[in-house]
């Protein structure tokens, strides 16, 4: 009985103090938010995309805030909730994000496991949404405000399709995924494109499950196959895991992965030379804009900047361009970015009036040469 | 292959197997099923990665180090927060290695963070081509050490004053104690040598699988698993049971199905107990 | 009478919560009215019988899924899915039931835990029926007549009803006949054998029932989250409800309930800790055994009627059923 009391007691305090709290920020600001997977064993990921949209938001503070249609400036706040990379919690991050009345619109979240199932959210509140989730099913499901930041795994794979087998000739594929919805829509793109284009047939297809660190058996059956060429869909810590293993039974043909980037080689080491992905932006790319990007990252934040971090950083840059032409209203703003033809950012040129969402399409092949270090092999736009 | 499979499969079964024999120690001789075991191993593996990775300890120090400051780890949590409640309600005692479990698990995401971690391979990522088979480093250096260690727990056991102790606390506390036997003391060196045993484990895991935090539970349930079958007291079963369970996990994922393996090797262990109840080699205290 | 009076408050007061409580600490109630009935469901199994189950989280499952896809694929009514589901996780029950006839201890826990695993694994891999990682969304809320359980409130009077209807099941269960072939059985199987109780049926009839419970509790946690997915249901689950089955205090049914709330809701009053507030909850689980064995229901001495947990209790650590340990650490 004591102990009841003793905690409903501390309950009503906590949510006292919090009441208090929240209601001393009483500066105005316009406010966008950001989902994305803060903790956990991939919270990498989500870092990267919360720097690139931090630093987009202090850029824009430093150069005097948002100016409104109405002549008023103000400051832009962001408001970061974690979907710990699973799909429950994300549902409840989202719904207490959109209940936020002042959030005028969201980025994230990145994980398309996530993203898909907690459309509906977004949807009835009428926020606009701008995602970096690659499952093409997000932007071909009748969702209307929903953006896609970049390209999706559809043009990726056939990005990646295109110069494997057309430019290099790769002749026997096989395809690797780890069983989330990110790998599992790579997989059923890439094997459709094969054979679309191609009348290539995968020699062998093998799934893993996310979060096994043994994967000595999927390598094995791949290993007996012996394709020239893996495509591999899924995260960095299967893909690093797998490579390694795939090396250790002598297989030496060419690994193709969609998430070749600095968190991968971090955990692959020496073993990522050679090794090609899709992205959709890489740091290394060789345009002015990238470059300023890259700098101002990397002078906050002592490393290069993901490819995610450029696509939230536009997105920021995208929301201000929004609010400052249609007002600080949701609805304005989706109306905006619907009949927004088109828009330059870093990563390359959107299209937000796109029917689906997906506004952007640039994509780059890369390969990491003998330094490890991501070379740009070619470029689509 | 199927040479190939069994061989990675029995080095990774020999590391089950260490953290098993450290489980099978402590139930024998405290009568606790430490459900912290798979964090020990965790731990292990962190202050390698500490001292080597990030401090620049060179590797021949940093192992044992590891491996000591696990061993220390395990001493200090029986001396202080098993001791007090040994041989009373064994679910209680269970309750503690539960909550140290999730202490130990989220201090270590708490200290170095959520992400894995890269760690070097000991000898280089070269493999070896012996007889038309290809055999990384690490694989051989894990049978290596584990052959080793399990002659030195053997010579530990029957020739050393301490591994007598052992047994005799093992095999009937009361009268161990009227031996002259500090049955306390015993106890917690038994602790400290399981917690080892489990550090070891986790310093050879460690290039292999990454450094991350969330690791333990995971190898607790394969160890565990491993004793049991191995019949629940046993060394020799739990060396066996892990090394069992390393190479099914091979063969069932490449022969019969990726997805299903774990399934399926729990569904094999069920019709083992069911068949043998048990265990493999059973232990009669 | 002192007892009467606080039941009777007790019960004022959960029933009049809606009035009381913000919105969101009246979600986090209609949770630990799911998780207690789970809680009490996996009592029945450990503090009354004395065997141990450390994957209930699979019944959990079996009782959700089943629900969600009747309702989603099939339309069925709630209504109806309730003792469906209760019935299918009675199955699963038996199915676990038999094995743990034979087997007792950690054997048995192996056994559970496997039926966990394999339960999650399943529903990952068999999509075409669970539709795997994606999980199952936009699971109704049930209707009575054509009213629908729209709002928090109403789904909290639901879980209230079913779980005071669990309640005094338990209580006449523990009362009767029942109750006390259970504590024999608990006590000295031998012993119980030799009085003409039926050890092997009172085993698995209480695997069944608490099974069965433990799906009813999967069914209100689906209609209320309205989306699942396989990561609810792992071992971390399982291992949660133990932890407020001890905490509470085992074979106490007032110990569940309040073990439920207090483990689902100190996460909640700890979230200022951020990252640090599971690593607090273990050392509070650690100092709870170290200091307070018998769980929280061992505070106060107005729960003292039914909540004995008896030292000699455990038959969780033989290596055949019906053993304990003496002071010499062996088995007799």
């Amino acid at each position: 009985m004591t102990f009841k009391k003793l905690h409903i007691c501390l309950l009503a305090a906590i949510m006292v103090v919090g009441v208090v709290v929240t209601s001393t920020q009483a500066e105005e600001k316009v406010w966008v938010g950001l989902v994305g997977i803060m903790t956990g064993p991939n919270a990498q990921n989500g870092e990267f995309t919360r720097t690139g949209a931090q630093l987009a938001v202090d850029e824009i503070n430093t150069a005097g805030g948002v100016k409104l249609p109405n002549g008023e400036t103000r400051n832009l706040g962001l408001i970061v909730v974690d979907d710990q990379g699973k799909p429950d919690i994300g549902l409840n991050a989202i719904r207490k994000l959109v209940a936020d009345e002042r959030v005028l619109g969201f980025m994230g979240p990145d994980y398309s496991g996530i993203t898909f199932p907690t459309l509906f959210v977004g949807e009835e509140a009428g926020v606009s949404q701008i995602t970096s989730s690659i499952a093409k099913k997000i932007t071909h499901s009748g969702f209307k405000h929903i953006f896609r930041g970049r390209s999706n795994d559809e043009m990726w794979i056939k990005a990646l399709i295109d110069y494997s087998v057309g430019k290099l000739s790769k002749k026997s594929i096989g395809i690797s995924f780890t069983n989330i919805e990110l790998g599992r829509s790579g997989r059923d793109v890439a094997k459709a494109y094969l054979k679309d284009k191609y009348g290539i047939k995968p020699v062998v297809e093998v799934s893993h499950t996310y979060g096994d660190r043994d994967l000595t058996a999927s390598a094995a059956k791949i290993v007996k196959a012996n394709p020239d060429l893996l495509i591999d869909w899924g995260t960095q810590i299967e893909a690093a895991l797998l490579i390694r293993a795939l090396r250790n039974l002598g297989w030496q043909g060419t690994f193709a992965y969609n998430a070749a980037d600095d968190i991968f080689t971090s955990l692959a080491k020496e073993l990522s030379v050679g090794v090609i992905g899709p992205q959709n932006w890489v740091w290394s790319k060789d345009d002015s804009k990238t470059k300023k990007f890259v700098n101002a990252y990397e002078s906050k934040h002592g490393k290069k900047p993901s490819p995610h971090s450029v696509i939230y950083y536009d997105a920021v840059h995208l929301f201000v361009q929004a609010i400052s032409q249609a007002g600080p209203n949701r609805k304005a703003i989706m109306d905006y970015l619907h009949a927004l033809e088109e828009w330059d950012g870093v990563e390359g040129s959107y299209r937000p009036s796109t029917e689906g969402g997906d506004m952007s399409t640039a994509t780059v092949i890369i390969k990491y040469n003998e330094e490890i270090l991501p070379v740009v092999v070619t470029e689509f736009e | 292959m199927l040479s190939q499979l069994i061989l990675f499969g029995v080095s990774m079964g020999c590391l089950y197997a260490l953290i098993a024999i450290g489980f099978v120690m402590i139930w024998n001789t405290a009568a606790v099923v430490n459900f912290a075991q798979g964090e020990f191993a965790m731990f292990g593996m962190f202050l390698a990665y500490t001292a080597h990775v990030m401090w620049g300890v060179p590797l021949w120090l940093s192992l044992p180090l590891a491996v000591g400051g696990t061993a220390g780890l395990g001493y200090f949590t029986e001396r202080g927060l098993i001791r007090p409640i040994l041989g009373s309600d064994p679910l209680s005692v269970i309750m503690v290695t539960i909550g140290l479990q999730i202490l130990f698990s989220n201090g270590a995401r708490v200290i170095w963070g959520t992400q894995p971690f890269h760690f070097p391979n000991f000898l280089g990522s070269n493999v070896w081509r012996i007889a038309g088979l290809l055999l990384s480093y690490q694989s051989i250096a894990i049978i290596i050490i584990m052959i080793t260690i399990a002659v030195l727990l053997h010579i530990l056991s029957q020739k050393t004053r301490f591994g007598k102790k052992l047994r005799a606390v093992a095999q009937d506390r009361e009268i161990a104690s009227l031996m002259g036997i500090k049955v306390d003391q015993t106890i917690a060196y038994g602790f400290a040598l399981s917690a080892g045993l489990a550090g070891v484990a986790g310093v050879l895991m460690a290039p292999i699988i990454f450094v991350s935090a969330d690791i333990g539970l995971p190898l607790l349930v394969k160890s565990f698993i491993a004793a049991v079958i191995g019949g629940f007291g046993s060394y020799p079963g739990a060396l066996i049971g892990g090394i069992l369970i390393g190479v099914m996990d091979n063969l069932i994922g490449f022969y019969i199905s990726t997805d299903y393996r774990d399934v399926m090797t729990f569904l094999i262990l069920i019709l083992i107990l069911l068949a043998r109840p048990e265990g493999l080699f059973p232990h009669h205290r | 009478m002192y007892k009467r009076i606080t039941l009777l408050l007790i019960s004022a007061v959960l029933i009049a919560l809606p009035w009381l409580l913000p919105p969101y600490p009246m979600q986090l109630m209609v949770f630990v009215g799911v998780f207690a009935i789970l809680t009490l469901s996996l009592n029945l199994i450990v503090g009354y019988v004395g065997m141990i189950s450390l994957g209930h989280a699979g019944f959990f499952l079996v009782g959700a899924y089943t629900s969600a896809l009747l309702t989603v694929d099939f339309g069925v009514s709630f209504w109806l899915t309730l003792p469906v589901a209760a019935i299918l996780t009675a199955i699963f029950g038996l199915c676990v039931g038999f094995p743990a006839l034979k087997l007792s201890g950690h054997f048995l826990a192996v056994i559970t835990i496997a039926f966990g695993l394999i339960m999650h694994v399943l529903s990952v891999n068999l999509e075409w029926l669970t539709n795997g990682i994606s999980g199952i969304s936009n699971i109704p809320r049930p209707s009575f007549f054509s009213y629908v359980l729209r709002t928090d409130a109403e789904y909290y009077y639901l879980v209230l009803a079913v779980l005071a209807l669990v309640v005094m099941v338990f209580y006449q269960l523990i009362e009767s006949g029942v109750g006390r072939a259970l504590k024999a059985v608990r006590e000295d199987e031998t012993g119980a054998a030799c009085m003409g109780i039926n050890v092997n049926r009172v085993k698995v009839v209480s695997f069944v029932v608490s099974a069965a419970i433990a799906g009813i509790a999967g069914v209100l946690y689906a209609h209320y989250v309205r989306y699942l997915n396989p990561d609810s249901f792992t071992i971390d689950i399982s291992i949660r409800v133990f932890i407020m089955m001890i905490i509470g205090g085992i074979g106490s049914i007032s110990g569940s309930l309040i073990g439920a709330f207090a483990v689902y809701t100190l996460p909640e009053a700890l979230r200022f800790l951020n990252e640090y507030y599971y690593l607090v909850f273990g050392a509070l689980v650690v100092a709870m055994m170290l200091f307070l064995p018998g769980g929280l229901v061992s505070v106060s001495a107005a729960f003292q009627g039914k909540t004995i947990v008896h030292p000699r209790v455990l038959l969780w650590f033989s290596l055949k059923g019906g053993r304990k340990e003496d002071r010499h650490g062996r088995n007799t």
